[in-house]
């Protein structure tokens, strides 16, 4: 059987609450973190973490 | 369900609410992340635990709402136990390549999240899976 690839979708539908901290480094740099709640039927199921930067575009008000 | 019309005429909605409010409208953001998901049997089958690289714009509606889709794309290795498949080396594992985006009202500077999506998690949907051949 010769080597395949396959896509699919996999359900169901997550609900995702979760919280996070931004802060301002530069003019044009902040750096956030945030922790999220994976639910099913409001019963958690699961937790996500992330540290990112932001970079704002245009004008800073 | 698929709009079109009814997605785009949101989103033109949601723009002009953008530009009206004068915000500093878009922002890039990018970082790395990780998740710890449990086998979920047969309501979502394997589960999910490793790290993921997120990729996102945000869009401010007004000083505090923004609208946020993002992309996680992340690598698992998960037992090669599928039933359509026989033979292979005994103790292959199959790597899958996964993607998800979802998009929602994110607080903007802040504190609190609360986010609804038909893809809460890398793994979950749009999974990529590549099989390695067998005789």
């Amino acid at each position: 059987m010769p080597a395949r690839t396959e896509n699919e979708v996999l359900p169901p539908v997550f609900g995702v609450i979760g919280g996070g901290v931004q802060r301002s480094i530069a003019e044009h740099l902040a750096v956030r973190a945030q922790i999220d709640m994976l639910t099913v039927l409001f019963i958690p199921v699961g937790v996500r973490g992330s540290v990112g930067v932001v970079v704002p575009l245009g004008r800073a008000r | 369900m698929n709009k079109p019309k009814l997605t785009i005429l949101l989103a033109l909605i949601l723009s002009a609410s953008a530009a009206s409010s004068q915000a500093q409208v878009v922002s890039l953001i990018g970082g790395i992340g990780g998740a710890r998901l449990p086998a979920g049997g047969d309501f979502w089958g394997d589960g999910v635990r490793g790290a993921a690289i997120d990729a996102s714009v945000s869009v401010a509606l007004n000083d505090r709402f923004a609208l946020e889709p993002f992309v996680t794309y992340g690598r698992r290795a998960i037992p090669y136990n599928d039933p359509r498949v026989s033979g292979g080396p005994p103790n292959a594992r199959k790597a899958s390549g996964a993607s998800s985006s979802r998009s929602g009202f994110a607080p903007r500077l802040a504190s609190t999240s609360m986010r609804s999506s038909p893809t809460g998690h890398p793994g979950i949907t749009g999974t990529t899976r590549s099989q390695p051949a067998t005789t």
